[in-house]
């Protein structure tokens, strides 16, 4: 019989000990009895002939442990009773356990996570031919250009094999089958020159992808192509959808082509659904400035790199031709201060790898998540240590029962497995809530990541996942080994006399205290840095914004898309504003322009009546675009002058659109810096745009953040009327309501369709949401970061606690002489406090000084306090002595507790 | 390695294993039918050390060369019966021949 044979034969017989037992028993006691039968034959008492049987046979018990290890695996029996073992010694100390459960599964659970987002958002390659050839254009300013910059930049480059450009984000549109007349349905949408798919090099699954011819402008019969989830969403896999006629907002378009599942555009976190050749943009608004107007930046662009050229070889050539076209900008108008034109040559371009493709989400999210992985590693770093310390201790206070197994023969490896299963049963119960918490935190991560662009889905990394069980487990096994070699080192009969410390306990005292201040140290830190960022969201949250936001719900209407004329898109929003105010519930309605507190918006250059320049300055300013009961719905008070009146608004011009109105309201700081003490009102703005013209300045308002996003200060700033102005026609509409968004919804969507069939509000939230909304990455760094430096600090005072409780063990034969000699309560509780006082302070100066060098480094995350703002460390410190002072009293009051009694006695 | 005792001193080393086979080989025992026949056919000069009976057999079932099988005796007791296998008859064959050959080799030195 082959040696595996026997193995199996070996291994089965596992599985059925306890029947092969008795079977060897019932064998046993068979022969027995024929012995003793065989001796009564030859004349034997019943007594004596069993006797002799059993003399005979000689030990049973004996024997059969031979055999068992004879016909056994001994090792795998031994090693699920050392199993076995440990199971019930870590049931015995719970509290032990569940702390070291909850250390190793948050370690690798924790870390998985958020290595797995930063794997996703930062690092994974874009799913294209040869991402690394690839290259996007970025300036400081952010990554969007306009389309004639886009073509001249293509002409000139030769270090690009090819520039494409992509629409910066994504429009929903409308897609219906070509012949039905109805509302369609929402789809994602995204706008592509004609070279995109080639540029990235992926093909159609099916049907074909854009080439040039595509996209050119006028096309009469626009071609679209689509992902593979709307494909098999709307179409149910079809193989026919090629050719297929469909509707995307007012125009017929035909599929091409369906793109393969994996296909992940150039922005790897939006997901379009259709994309169409850009040319159409025109086709969908005729009136749209976006191919032919240098102002409007709408597109991304990126390209691959020709063979053979370097990045730094393309950049250079972009930078190149940058410059030349600012110097050209600033050779065309030579009047310009010569502030403006440093403004102007100082703007750049750069190219960036696009081997990742392009993640809006990962400039935002950058710094924040490295600050959150220092975050963990922390944790980690005061949550192994904390373990390494349990584990030593408990070693060592098993010393005795080491040297009494050591006395009964065990050996040196027997009992190094014990330990190594002890701890291999650790790392296997932390490495399962590891996973377990590595899916939950990924799902949390990847639903707050979410709230922001677009969804990005992050999966636990299987490899993260691997190298930090398998990083714990050692880490577990080398710790729970050391007491166990140290055995050999001491003498087993004073191991056995001594009172759980004894011999070992030298080499662990200078470590273990040494250990507590770094983990408070590093606790203070997270707790400083924590305390920063929650102070940030706070001012975030509640900083002055210039307008009311109880009750006030937004939702963006957009009438272009389907194309009526300027004087009819003018009655439609107008309509609609009369309709929505007579909604029961809303108090006030009234429409302004795009981008409220995002930081975006229209600027204009404008010359105050009066004002004298200094030869260099520039006079810019934001302009707010505001409808009809703009200032009383959002609750700015006007400190001066009127309000915006309907006949401000008349006029049209021969072609039906609105003539520009001619009258301003100006923010008071606009007010204070051009026009000083004196009265503002009637005075005029010069704007010099393509045609020279003034507004008349008819009253001022309070400055709001309208236009500025929550960080930037405050911009100077003035009011247009919204029914005034030659600006596309799109608007958000604000209500000021006295029921929740969600309650209003449906009543809303009624009013409008009413107004236009058509006509349907999109983004539809409350103020605070919008808020909430812009603040999510200080949310999540708020929220994160406090998370894991009360965690850190718990971790930090159970280990000053474990440590002063050891001491306080050990000690108590000496507070029992002390005692017995006349100290007081008092004296004994003030020992053990200071020495557990004396360990904080020292960690959390440590902590402090760590804070100030280290927060300087996320100063650009913050908001209204400085990196080394004192009332935060002092808050700091103050819970740090709160918590650890609870941590301290508890040995304290063991300590008084004792008897001297029976310390002395007990030895 | 187990050995089989003569009633009367000296020391066969390394047998048992043979023995029990060829015992086997006569039809299937029980292991106190082994000690019996052991005896018998050896006209009780061998007693078998029962503690090394056991062992032996559970070794040579492991081994493959016994296979053994649940029954009711003649008595109506319930015992382990042992047969061997063809692994087990080859066994006997090799360690016959070899004892075969030893004997010899001790005869020539012996008488030399």
């Amino acid at each position: 019989m082959s040696v595996l044979q026997q193995f199996l034969r070996r291994l089965g017989r596992l599985f059925r000990r306890d029947r092969i037992d008795r079977d060897m028993a019932e064998e046993i006691q068979f022969h027995l009895r024929q012995r003793t039968a065989s001796h009564v034959e030859d004349g034997m008492s019943p007594d004596e002939a069993r006797y002799a049987a059993l003399r005979k046979f000689g030990g049973v018990e004996q024997l059969k442990e031979r055999a068992r290890e004879q016909r056994g695996l001994p090792l795998i029996e031994q090693l699920v009773a050392d199993i076995r073992f440990a199971g019930r010694s870590l049931k015995k100390h719970p509290g032990f356990t569940a702390v070291a459960v909850l250390t190793l599964g948050l370690g690798i659970g924790a870390n998985t996570a958020l290595f797995s987002a930063v794997n996703t958002v930062l690092l994974r390659p874009l799913p294209a031919r040869d991402p690394e050839r690839l290259a996007y254009i970025s300036s400081p300013r952010g990554e969007n250009f306009s389309y004639p910059f886009y073509q001249r930049l293509r002409a000139a480059m030769t270090s690009f094999a090819d520039l494409s450009a992509v629409q910066f984000r994504i429009s929903r549109r409308e897609l219906a089958d070509a012949a039905s007349d109805g509302a369609g349905e929402s789809v994602v949408t995204q706008g592509a020159t004609g070279n995109y798919f080639t540029t990235l090099g992926v093909p159609a699954l099916l049907g074909r992808t854009f080439v040039p011819a595509d996209d050119q402008p006028g096309a009469s019969a626009p071609v679209v192509v689509i992902s593979h989830a709307l494909w098999q969403r709307r179409f149910g896999g079809d193989p026919h959808v090629i050719g297929r006629a469909l509707r995307l907002d007012v125009l017929p378009v035909t599929v091409i082509g369906v793109m393969p599942s994996e296909f992940v555009g150039f922005q790897a976190d939006v997901q379009p659904e259709v994309w169409w050749p850009l040319q159409m943009l025109t086709q969908f608004d005729r009136q749209t400035p976006g191919m032919v107007n240098e102002g409007v930046l709408w597109l991304m662009l990126f390209g691959r790199l020709r063979d053979g050229v370097s990045p730094d070889q393309a950049r250079a050539e972009a930078t190149t031709f940058y410059r030349a076209e600012m110097e050209a900008r600033v050779a065309q108008n030579p009047n310009r201060p010569s502030a403006e034109r440093e403004r102007i040559l100082a703007q750049t371009i750069d190219l960036r790898s696009g081997a990742t493709g392009f993640v809006a989400a990962r400039n935002q999210f950058r710094q924040p998540l490295t600050v959150l992985m220092i975050a963990v590693g922390i944790v980690l770093l005061i949550a192994s240590t904390n373990l390494a310390g349990l584990l030593l201790a408990r070693g060592t206070a098993r010393q005795r029962e080491f040297a009494v197994r050591a006395a009964l023969g065990a050996g040196r490896t027997r009992i190094v497995r014990l330990l190594v299963t002890e701890s291999l049963l650790l790392a296997g119960l932390g490495g399962v809530l590891g996973w377990l918490l590595a899916q939950w935190g990924t799902a949390f991560l990847t639903g707050f990541l979410a709230q922001t662009t677009a969804p990005v889905a992050i999966v636990p990394d299987g490899t993260v996942l691997l190298f930090t069980t398998v990083v714990s487990l050692l880490a577990g096994i080398l710790f729970g080994l050391a007491p166990a070699w140290r055995l050999s080192e001491i003498d087993l009969a004073t191991a056995m006399k001594a009172q759980g410390g004894g011999a070992i306990a030298g080499a662990n005292s200078r470590l273990q205290p040494a250990l507590v201040i770094a983990q408070v140290a590093l606790a203070v830190l997270l707790l400083a840095g924590a305390g920063l960022f929650v102070r940030t969201l706070h001012n975030l949250q509640t900083g002055e914004i210039g307008f009311a936001r109880e009750n006030l719900v937004t939702f963006s209407l957009d009438t272009a898309r389907w194309r009526p004329a300027p004087v009819e898109q003018m009655g439609t929003l107008r309509n609609a504003l009369t309709e929505l105010r007579a909604l029961p519930g809303v108090r006030a309605v009234t429409i302004g322009g795009a981008g409220m507190l995002s930081g975006s918006g229209i600027t204009m250059d404008f010359v105050p009546e009066g004002y004298a320049a200094m030869a260099d300055e520039e006079i810019v300013a934001r302009v707010v675009l505001a409808g009809p009961d703009f200032f009383a719905t959002l609750g700015v008070p006007l400190l001066g002058g009127r309000d915006f009146l309907r006949t401000d608004e008349a006029a049209t011009l021969p072609d039906g659109r609105p003539a520009p109105a001619r009258v301003a309201i100006i923010g008071e700081s606009l007010a204070r810096k051009y026009f000083g003490a004196t009265n503002p009102l009637g005075r005029t703005l010069t704007i010099n745009g393509a045609t020279k013209y003034s507004l008349e300045i008819v009253g001022i308002a309070k400055d709001t953040r309208y236009s500025s996003d929550l960080r930037a200060p405050v911009p100077v700033q003035f009011y247009l009327p919204f029914f005034g102005n030659d600006f596309p026609m799109q608007g958000t509409v604000y209500l000021r309501t006295t029921q929740s968004a969600a309650a209003f919804e449906a009543d809303l969507r009624r009013a409008l369709a009413r107004v236009d069939s058509r006509l349907a509000p999109r983004d539809l939230r409350s103020m605070d949401q919008t808020i909430d909304h812009l603040l999510v990455r200080e949310r999540i760094i708020a929220q994160l970061t406090g998370f894991f430096s009360a965690f850190a600090l718990l971790l930090a005072c159970l280990g000053l606690y474990g440590l002063l409780a050891f001491r306080v063990a050990q000690r108590t034969r000496e507070i029992g002489v002390r005692v017995a000699l006349g100290a007081t309560l008092r004296d004994v509780v003030m020992l053990v406090l200071r020495q557990g006082l004396a360990l904080v302070l020292a960690g959390g100066l440590l902590g402090v000084l760590a804070a100030f060098g280290a927060t300087r480094f996320v100063a650009a995350l913050l908001h209204g306090v400085t990196p080394a703002d004192p009332m935060t460390f002092a808050l700091v410190l103050a819970i740090l002595l709160a918590v650890a002072l609870l941590a301290c009293w508890l040995p304290a009051r063991r300590a008084a507790r004792v008897n001297p009694v029976i310390a002395l006695r007990s030895e | 390695m187990p050995c089989a005792m003569p009633k009367k001193g000296g020391l066969v080393l390394g047998t048992l294993d043979m023995l029990i086979l060829r015992v086997l080989s006569r039809g299937e025992f029980h292991g106190w039918g082994i000690t019996e026949k052991l005896e018998q056919l050896s006209k009780s000069a061998l007693r078998v050390e029962e503690g090394s009976l056991y062992p032996a057999l559970y070794r040579m079932e492991d081994k493959g060369w016994l296979k053994s099988e649940w029954r009711v005796s003649d008595k109506g007791q319930r015992a382990k019966f042992y047969s061997l296998t063809r692994s087990g008859r080859k066994q006997l064959e090799a360690e016959k021949e070899s004892w075969d050959r030893m004997t010899a080799i001790i005869a020539q030195v012996m008488e030399s």
